[in-house]
């Protein structure tokens, strides 16, 4: 997926820093904010994490060698950045645990929020994989990155990705069968 | 990706928009927020970086200048003892070319010797910049500036054979090198380089180091396992830690676990 305006490689983006730090934030910048809320789960902590990615990002366009998208780029300094942040806590953490849902907005809000969670179709039966699998589906389905991609962004051989990729599809598919969802 | 896997796509981005990320857009006021923070951090970069250089070079100039004297006052021949045969005693400059720099490029004791880069073999990858070897820990951690952590034990019966650091200028360092060996244990080393962003890895095997995210495999040199070299890779505040050697698995995360800011 190019960004906007087509860009995705190094190349088509401007060599200087500062130009392409804001081309990168045009084309990425709400990606990287969902990532980075993807496993901060707060929508504060995911502008802190946002802000420091894109610095680091900007520091570091020069010595940049291009040798895969920027998107791809852009999201491995998103996931050290929160992996910085976290620790292993992301490791063990429910991603898309429901109760996860809606930080800001707790009270009535949170309870309108569980109502559509336990509607949805796909998002509650990811939830209830084990934390390992929320990853790759987020950066599969949402993200639209290859499993290769995948493998860069988060710095996990390919191989384990697509094990991953497959077994999530599987336990996935079980919970839709059973809902008559998929033949 | 099938019809099954197109669906699910669509339908899984619109409930995480719908419901994880509902409102959630990157606006002008982030956006001028980081440029605000990008400018700040291009203006005072230079201000810092040159802080940083005078006060190792004079720090470096003083350690020099402190080892060329102990030189001269012990060596009675530098100012020429009456009472001495000649050849009896080796002058300063034998004792340069032959003496205080025997074995594998001094002793830690000695000062700070400048070697070219690319003549150095091993984990330092940058040859760009000076190569020379800092005569303590503390120089080399000085060096590097802040943010460097440092084990806090070596594994029993090896030591430090030798540190190298590699920087932009004499004196300073964004890379660093330290040496271990054992009588009939053979060697192990770890360095530390200064990279906002971690290694990607292949196919190493992820591991918990106290907290951190480190991989554990066989060095790069050696994808296919021939020998029995282990590596291990870690990532701390921009900082990429990689250790490398003769050590067991356990041996290599027991040393790795206990790395401390110091």
């Amino acid at each position: 997926m190019a960004g906007p305006a087509g860009r995705f490689d190094k190349l088509s983006f401007p060599e200087n820093p500062s130009q392409a730090l804001e081309a990168m934030m045009t084309d990425y910048g709400t990606a990287v904010l969902r990532t980075a809320h993807f496993y901060m789960g707060d929508r504060h902590l995911a502008e802190d994490a946002s802000q420091e990615a894109f610095i680091r990002a900007y520091r570091n366009w020069s010595s940049f060698r291009g040798d895969c998208s920027v998107k791809t780029w852009l999201t491995r300094i998103t996931v050290n950045v929160c992996r910085d942040k976290l620790g292993l806590k992301m490791a063990s953490e429910q991603l898309m645990d429901p109760q996860l849902l809606q930080h800001a907005e707790r009270d009535s809000a949170e309870d309108e929020a569980l109502v559509r969670y336990s509607r949805t179709l796909i998002l509650k039966h990811v939830a209830k994989l084990p934390p390992h699998y929320h990853e790759v589906i987020y950066f599969y389905y949402y993200m639209e990155l290859s499993t290769r991609e995948i493998a860069e962004a988060t710095g996990t051989p390919e191989g384990t990705v697509r094990g991953r990729l497959h077994r999530a599809r599987e336990l996935l598919g079980e919970h839709l069968k059973k809902e008559g969802l998929v033949q | 990706m099938n019809s099954t896997d197109h669906n699910i796509r669509e339908y899984f981005k619109n409930e995480v928009d719908e419901l994880l990320f509902q409102g959630l857009e990157f606006d002008d006021r982030m956006k001028n927020e980081i440029l605000r923070h990008a400018m700040t951090n291009q203006m005072s970069s230079p201000r810092i970086e040159r802080s940083k250089f005078d006060w190792r070079r004079l720090l470096l100039v003083s350690v020099a200048a402190a080892a060329i004297a102990v030189m001269i006052l012990a060596d009675d021949t530098f100012f020429g003892s009456p009472g001495e045969p000649a050849g009896g005693s080796r002058t300063l400059i034998d004792r340069v070319e032959h003496g205080a720099n025997e074995g594998i490029g001094g002793t830690l004791n000695d000062p700070p010797t400048i070697l070219k880069g690319e003549d150095l073999p091993g984990l330092l990858s940058a040859t760009d910049g000076t190569t020379w070897l800092p005569a303590t820990v503390e120089e080399a951690a000085l060096s590097f500036g802040g943010g460097l952590m440092l084990p806090r034990a070596v594994p029993d019966g090896f030591e430090l054979r030798q540190i190298r650091a590699t920087g932009p200028e004499n004196g300073t360092s964004d890379t660093l090198e330290f040496q271990y060996d054992k009588e009939g244990a053979g060697s192990f080393q770890w360095s530390a380089h200064k990279q906002e962003i971690a290694e990607p890895v292949n196919n190493d095997k992820q591991v918990d180091l106290n907290g951190t995210v480190g991989y554990i495999g066989p060095p790069d040199d050696d994808p296919d396992h021939q020998n029995t070299g282990i590596q291990l890779r870690w990532h701390v505040d921009g900082v990429q830690y990689k250790l490398r050697g003769n050590l067991l698995e356990d041996e290599a995360l027991s040393f790795a676990e206990q790395f401390k800011a110091p």
